[in-house]
């Protein structure tokens, strides 16, 4: 199996508490031009200050880095191994004589 | 002393090369291809070689040889299996591991598609389709 991130999906709102919103007051400029500052983790944080300030923050990430299928789960669950001699296939007993596992 | 010594291995081969006509699908359905070769030395120490060769319907195609090096002593073969009975599948067994663990690497390292790590095999299976 296997997940497909969409970077999209990977842009999220944030509702901040109201501690949360004077820490990110004091924690950034709020003289930016732009509005896009990089936070101390690396990311691109926008802050709206406009008078009637939403308390919400996105995270940008860069979209190359996501845009890739990303396997989370066994390998094998993407790779079957179409061969009679894997362990899958085979039943052995234990005596050793009829099998060999390695 | 055992009845084989495993003295070394070395990787003789490693070819990885991305399939770029391969279409991807959510279960990937390969068809390893192994071989094993046995071949004496001098005196009672053999050279036993094992490759894996991958290229239908896979993402990559892949070849990765290895080569162990066995002393077989026959005083101690107690039970007289032989050194080509266990040439042919103890030492096999033996090397299984790393050859799987080269694959693993190589395919880890292509950064392409997921770690792919062979399954446990039954190796006196697998000579039986060998000398089939």
């Amino acid at each position: 199996m296997s997940f497909h991130f969409d970077a999209d999906a990977l842009n999220f709102k944030h509702e901040l508490s109201e501690d949360e919103i004077k820490s990110l007051r004091r924690k950034y400029d709020k003289s930016s031009t732009d509005n896009k500052i990089k936070s101390t983790s690396g990311e691109f944080v926008t802050i709206d200050y406009s008078e009637n300030f939403e308390p919400e923050i996105e995270l940008f990430v860069e979209r190359s880095f996501y845009e890739q299928t990303i396997y989370l789960s066994d390998t094998h669950d993407i790779y079957d191994i179409e061969d009679s001699t894997t362990t899958k296939h085979e039943s052995f007993d234990t005596d050793g004589k009829r099998s060999l596992i390695a | 002393m055992a009845v084989i010594e495993f003295k070394s291995y070395k990787v003789k081969k490693i070819n990885f090369e991305e399939n770029i006509s391969f279409v991807e699908q959510e279960k990937i359905r390969l068809k390893p291809e192994f071989h094993v070769i046995v071949s004496n030395l001098e005196g009672n120490v053999s050279l036993v070689g094992l490759s894996v060769t991958l290229d239908v319907n896979s993402p990559f195609k892949l070849e990765v040889a290895i080569e162990g090096k066995f002393k077989y002593t026959v005083e101690d073969d107690k039970d007289s299996v032989g050194a080509e009975q266990l040439l042919s599948t103890n030492a096999v067994a033996i090397l299984f591991p790393y050859l799987r663990s080269v694959v693993s690497s190589v395919t880890m390292l292509s950064n392409n598609m997921p770690t792919l790590i062979l399954p446990t095999m039954n190796i006196i299976e697998l000579m039986k389709k060998q000398k089939d």
